[in-house]
């Protein structure tokens, strides 16, 4: 068990890195592309595709990670002024039906990616390539963000939700 | 199914999933796997959600979101804002409430370094609270102005709630940028003559606190070593968006290279917080998109099912002017605000408000000039003001929670009269942005 429980936090923590270095690549490839269309009137071949993929894959394989460091935005004044007596079962209820809904989005995006590999589409930008790639993302994303409702709907409720917002 | 019965259904049922603690992007989903399989059509409405969820956050125009947050927190990892607060603290002297003053200018400053509320918040709260504290000013004193200039950061570029909001409502979100630039100029004008009128009528809230004696060299010298050259940041943003030669994405990424470089010259810059920046900037780039991908189809089936449209004929039905409607909004704004974060706002009301505007003719800049505004108050009323925690998590353990109410409460009248001073004469929004388009 401690052997899973350490493989699966390696993997949400490297997928949280690697999105980390896809938004570090957006930045660089933005600025070089400024650099390139203002002093040699040229800019990177795809670079807008390339970072509407970036951008969806970082925002869905970092997703696990932002709900384990319990930094998904949730509204909990009517939770915390619960006793803990109800507290727990609600808890569980609730993380018991996030890991549903996350279970629905991965099997819902899997069914996606099956459906566009079926009709061999194709995303017809200024890069062409297989719509079934681009649902991955959302199907992985979904199978741990159930694995991490399941393993917070065992422990007991944060006492302190991270402050995130802008 | 009926339009309303629809439209209760699922906004009643979304406050209640909120209600019980579930996070907000989660709360969309369900929703939405409920209303995607009944309006939908079954199992292909899911996949259609599925296919939503992951075309709505491949959207160039959110680019400027991780870079905005991005930017902020190279600044704020490497401490060359807290350097630069310290600098702004020199030069301001013989007011009363000086360090009050010191935090709105230092706090109105950051705001045009940082697109992050809380950042801001936070870096003032740290830096400037405990010499409040202990010069002598009252608690209320010392904490009202660190919530409200903190929250300026929602108006001024970077503003990363600006771009989402002009991105989702289809508003330029150059204009909508700058937009934000004069209301929040004039909400630090009203800051700090509220913080002088309150000092001179009740001295013993703010002790005289002038900095000691120093030659004019020793009191401007970090001022132009750190605060002048990040004047260069905010120019490379907002002056190049003002001109109208760069797009936000481009101003972005142009403003986290300076930020790197402005980092490197105060050799501030490691790869320790370099990569610190970056996974704070993962945690909140993420958490904001992953809402947007989860709650994309809400507006969808409110569409599909005859609700937008519906709400839309009701409104129409009543006749009301363009003005009393977006009082309206404006009214159930604050309500929301009260208890919503603000991407969930912008998420539920958008779907509605933005074609409703359309119909009324509202001008779509004042409206976004309006949510702006709105969001930011939301940050700071009770009980689910963001920056209000976040206040409570850098103040003495000794500050009760009523304090930290009663300190935001004069700031959030000057931000309602702001408000009401944006509906009444819309210039204040739109000059700006106009002259973009000249």
């Amino acid at each position: 068990m401690p052997v899973l429980e350490k493989a699966y936090s390696g993997l949400v923590t490297a997928l949280a890195m690697l999105a980390g270095a896809v938004l570090a690549a957006i930045t660089t490839a933005l600025v070089i592309n400024v650099v390139l269309v203002s002093v040699f009137t040229t800019n990177i071949f795809g670079m807008a595709d390339g970072i509407e993929v970036g951008l969806m894959a970082a925002t869905f394989l970092a997703a696990p990670w932002v709900l384990k460091k319990n930094a998904h935005v949730a509204v909990d004044i009517v939770t915390a002024s619960l006793t803990p007596r109800i507290q727990r079962p609600l808890h569980v209820v609730t993380m018991g039906l996030g890991a549903v809904m996350s279970g629905v989005l991965a099997w819902s995006s899997f069914q996606a990616l099956l459906i566009a590999f079926g009709r061999g589409s194709m995303i017809q930008g200024i890069l062409v390539f297989p719509e079934w790639l681009v649902m991955i993302p959302a199907s992985v994303s979904g199978v741990l963000l159930a694995i991490e409702f399941i393993r917070q709907a065992l422990r007991s409720p944060a006492l302190d939700r991270l402050q995130t917002g802008l | 199914m009926d339009w309303m019965l629809i439209l209760t259904l699922m906004l009643g049922g979304l406050v209640f999933l909120l209600a019980i603690g579930l996070p907000v992007a989660f709360a969309f989903i369900t929703v939405n796997v409920i209303g995607a399989y009944f309006i939908l059509g079954g199992t292909n409405g899911l996949v259609q959600m599925a296919r939503n969820a992951t075309s709505s956050v491949s959207n160039f125009q959110l680019a400027p979101i991780p870079l905005f947050i991005l930017m902020g927190e190279i600044l704020f990892q490497s401490r060359v804002a807290h350097r630069a607060i310290d600098a702004i603290e020199r030069i301001v002297m013989r007011v009363p409430g000086r360090l009050a003053v010191v935090t709105v200018f230092g706090g109105t400053i950051f705001s045009a370094l940082s697109g992050s509320t809380i950042a801001n918040t936070a870096m003032l709260g740290s830096t400037l609270m405990p010499s409040m504290l202990k010069k002598g000013y009252h608690p209320t004193l010392a904490m009202g102005p660190i919530m409200a200039s903190g929250a300026i950061a929602m108006l001024i570029p970077p503003s990363a709630l600006a771009v989402l909001l002009g991105s989702l409502a289809g508003i330029s979100i150059s204009k909508l940028l700058v937009a934000g630039i004069l209301p929040a100029i004039l909400l630090s004008v009203l800051f700090v003559i509220l913080i002088v009128t309150i000092s001179i009528l009740r001295p013993d809230l703010a002790p005289s606190d002038d900095p000691p004696a120093m030659t004019l060299w020793e009191r401007w010298k970090p001022f132009c070593i750190y605060v002048l050259p990040l004047s260069g940041i905010f120019f490379v943003v907002i002056g190049s968006l003002l001109i109208g030669i760069a797009s936000p994405t481009d101003a972005a990424a142009l403003g986290c290279l300076a930020a790197v470089l402005a980092s490197m010259a105060y050799r501030s810059l490691s790869l320790a917080n370099l990569g610190a920046a970056l996974m704070e900037t993962v945690k909140l780039t993420v958490m904001i998109m992953f809402i947007i991908a989860a709650s994309q189809t809400f507006s969808q089936i409110l569409s599909f099912s005859g609700a937008t449209s519906g709400l839309i004929n009701l409104i129409n039905g009543w006749d009301l002017t363009a003005l009393q409607v977006l009082i309206g909004m404006i009214l159930l704004l604050l309500f929301l605000g009260c208890f919503i974060d603000q991407v969930s706002m912008l998420m539920v009301t958008i779907p509605i408000f933005i074609p409703l505007a359309r119909a009324m003719g509202i001008d779509e800049l004042v409206l976004g000039v309006v949510y702006l505004l709105t969001m930011e108050i939301a940050l700071l009323t009770p009980p689910f003001g963001l920056l209000l925690f976040v206040m409570r998590g850098v103040a003495p353990s000794t500050v009760r929670m009523k304090q930290i109410y009663a300190a935001v409460a004069p700031f959030l009248v000057i931000k309602l009269f702001v408000l009401t001073l944006v509906v009444a004469i819309p210039a204040l929004g739109t000059w700006l942005p106009e002259l973009i388009s000249k």
